[in-house]
């Protein structure tokens, strides 16, 4: 209890809730621009807390990482050209809600859910941390591999209508996923010699590549003006329609918690999951693609339910979830401290104060995203023979910006241009991105697990394992069925036209 | 939907199925024994670098297979939905975006990316239809200018200045 006062003591400082009100407030900016992501927003504002407090700095950096995390859907929803990784998943029905004049609605639905997410991340850092932390330690190789088999299976959800072509899609990406030196043997895969594959291909160029180029080159060779989002609106997410879309916001941040906790898991698999999980039980299924609000809410929560839960590892156990909980550990070692057990003996009052700050900073989010909105959702009036160009300017800068070299400018524009054939055959350009995404992780794990034993029974070792297996085939069973029964309706559709 | 309208629809989408498992099928047989280099003995088959593409370009070539017999049976959603709106001039349109879009790729290291954006945004404005003057010039000078500052002050991205300014 003592500490608790002293923690509360520690966060109630003029200083700290500036950094957090300032943290937030770059993040949403920066997160909301194409390329420019939240942790080159927190690389870049580490050498600013030197001379800060340590609890200030380390809000600072959080308040940074979570509106950056909630600024990605923003650009996602307006100009489907997604902020950061995860928010690719917002575009699937963000961007024709805002299409139909309604941007402003799902932008705010995902504030609120990105909000709700972001509170039940935080309280089940401050209260199950420790829980978590030792369900997360107990992921090998081959728990981890049926994980990102499960989460694979979110392709059927997102294939739009033909799962086919969805599948075909998430294994070009999967295949794409492939290039770069080959993690066991550091031999060369599709690389042909060239320096800039070494390291794979960059994944924020491809996904401003094949997410918002298509659009800029669609607009351009089309008639009319298709890209046309109808004005800034005033459409508000109704009571009602919060209540409905509840229940799915509380899944996702769920299926966040869970995802975030595990280290390298990452938000993207989060998003594409609590996604894939609302269209499996939503009434409103068939309405998921083309601008359902749940679908909004379930991709939203799911991305932003990781933002809290990644410091579940790095506070519990000093183990950074990702990039930027890496960064966030340089900031505590650079004050002195080291996460971990030792913190919650050493530092109680300091641990508290972070808590109660990262509580805090939800609000402050709630009230940053809606000033954001209201200057964000003018976007929507600019006229798209003007404001596309602008977006091509952002695609290009924030593509160079990744690591500084004109080649990712090139991936981008080659990607692009996949993108746009896929939106003319009509394959869904999210299975890709998923496939993308986890493919790495996927063949990792598989590899890592044949590595530590030659037995197949590796993959069976542990009641997660067992859970997840069970996880995939009821995702892929479920799945296969509505495809069938889609198919089943469309004949019958066809037959009476 | 007009009996020959379907039956077009149905080949293209086998049409799709073939070429695509062709495809795969090529690269599988060429590509991947030329672009991944596989080291001459692996502990097991999955260790090896050349497996994953392997199966992958199988399943691709196996989905696109099942995809073209199953095309000419049932039909998608979407393509009865879909509808054929390209511009009357979509090539040479086209022809122009590729230009301006190349100008992204080779200009910046000459002229600078600053320069390089103020064409091409230039260019995009007027094949988008925009004519007034005061409007194009605003937005096709002013915006490039004040977001390359805001990259290379801001966000400390070293966008190119080019071999002629720099």
């Amino acid at each position: 209890m003592d500490a608790l006062l002293q923690g509360l003591e520690l966060f109630l400082s003029v200083e700290n809730f500036v950094a957090i009100a300032i943290g937030v407030a770059v993040g949403v900016i920066v997160g909301s621009i194409p390329g420019l992501t939240a942790t080159m927003a927190v690389a870049l504002a580490l050498p600013f807390t030197f001379g800060l407090d340590p609890v200030t700095s380390i809000l600072l950096l959080v308040g940074i990482y979570k509106g950056g995390v909630y600024g990605g859907s923003i650009t996602a929803i307006l100009v489907k050209a997604p902020g950061t990784p995860a928010a690719a998943c917002s575009v699937l029905d963000g961007y024709p809600l805002a299409q139909s004049g309604k941007a402003g609605k799902a932008l705010k639905m995902a504030l609120y859910a990105s909000c709700t997410a972001d509170l039940v991340s935080n309280l089940a850092l401050i209260f199950l941390a420790g829980t978590i932390a030792s369900f997360a330690l107990q992921f090998g190789a081959p728990e981890y591999f049926w994980l990102i088999c499960f989460s694979l299976t979110v392709v059927i959800s997102i294939s739009g209508t033909s799962l086919l072509k969805g599948l075909v899609s998430g294994l070009l990406g999967l295949l794409v996923s492939t290039v770069g030196l080959d993690l066991v043997y550091g031999t060369q895969r599709f690389t042909f010699d060239n320096f800039n594959l070494m390291s794979g291909v960059s994944y924020i160029p491809l996904l401003i590549g094949l997410f918002a180029l298509p659009e800029v080159i669609d607009f351009y060779l089309r008639k009319a003006k298709p890209l046309a989002v109808r004005g800034a609106d005033a459409s508000r997410v109704s009571w009602p329609e919060f209540r409905r879309c509840l229940p799915t916001i509380l899944r996702g941040s769920g299926i966040g918690v869970a995802i975030g906790a595990i280290p390298g898991a990452g938000a993207t698999a989060a998003a594409f999951l609590s996604y894939g999980e609302a269209k499996r039980t939503s009434k409103r299924r068939e309405n998921f693609g083309k601008g359902e609000i749940e679908g909004v809410a379930a991709a939203e929560s799911g991305n932003n339910g990781v933002a809290g839960a990644t410091l579940i590892p790095l506070l519990s156990l000093g183990i950074p979830g990702d990039v930027v909980t890496a960064v966030i550990l340089g900031a505590f070692m650079l004050h002195g401290l080291t996460p971990g057990p030792l913190m919650f003996e050493q530092n109680l009052d300091m641990i508290y104060a972070i808590f109660v700050g990262i509580l805090f900073s939800s609000v402050v989010l709630l009230i940053a995203g809606s000033v954001a909105i209201r200057q964000f959702v003018r976007i929507a009036d600019v006229p798209p023979h003007i404001l596309l160009p602008v977006v091509l300017l952002f695609c290009v800068f924030g593509s160079y910006a990744v690591q500084n070299q004109m080649f990712d400018i090139l991936v981008m524009f080659a990607f692009g241009i996949v993108g746009f054939i896929m939106m003319r055959i009509g394959m869904a350009a999210a299975p890709f991105l998923i496939g993308f995404i986890l493919g790495p992780l996927f063949e990792d794990n598989l590899r890592r697990s044949f590595l530590i034993s030659d037995d197949l029974g590796v993959f069976l070792r542990s009641p997660i394992c067992w859970i997840f297996i069970a996880l995939t085939v009821f995702s892929l069973i479920v799945g296969l069925r509505r495809e069938y029964q889609m198919r089943r309706t469309a004949k019958a559709v066809e037959a009476d036209s | 939907m007009p009996p020959l309208q379907k039956h077009r629809l149905h080949w293209r989408r086998a049409l799709f199925g073939v070429t695509t498992m062709a495809a795969a099928a090529a690269f599988a047989a060429v590509i991947v024994p030329w672009g991944v280099v596989a080291p001459r003995s692996v502990e097991h088959l999955v260790l090896s670098p050349a497996f994953l593409p392997y199966v992958l370009s199988g399943l691709v070539g196996l989905f696109a297979a099942v995809h073209a017999v199953v095309s000419l049976r049932s039909p998608e959603l979407a393509d009865v939905a879909r509808e054929d709106d390209a511009h009357p001039r979509w090539l040479s349109r086209l022809c122009i975006l590729s230009i301006l879009l190349c100008c992204y790729w080779v200009l910046p290291e000459t002229v600078g990316m600053l320069a390089s954006a103020i064409a091409v945004t230039g260019g995009l404005l007027w094949l988008g239809g925009e004519r007034r003057w005061p409007v194009f010039l605003g937005i096709a000078l002013l915006l490039p200018a004040a977001i390359y500052l805001f990259f290379v002050t801001v966000a400390q991205v070293p966008l190119p200045t080019g071999e002629l300014f720099g």
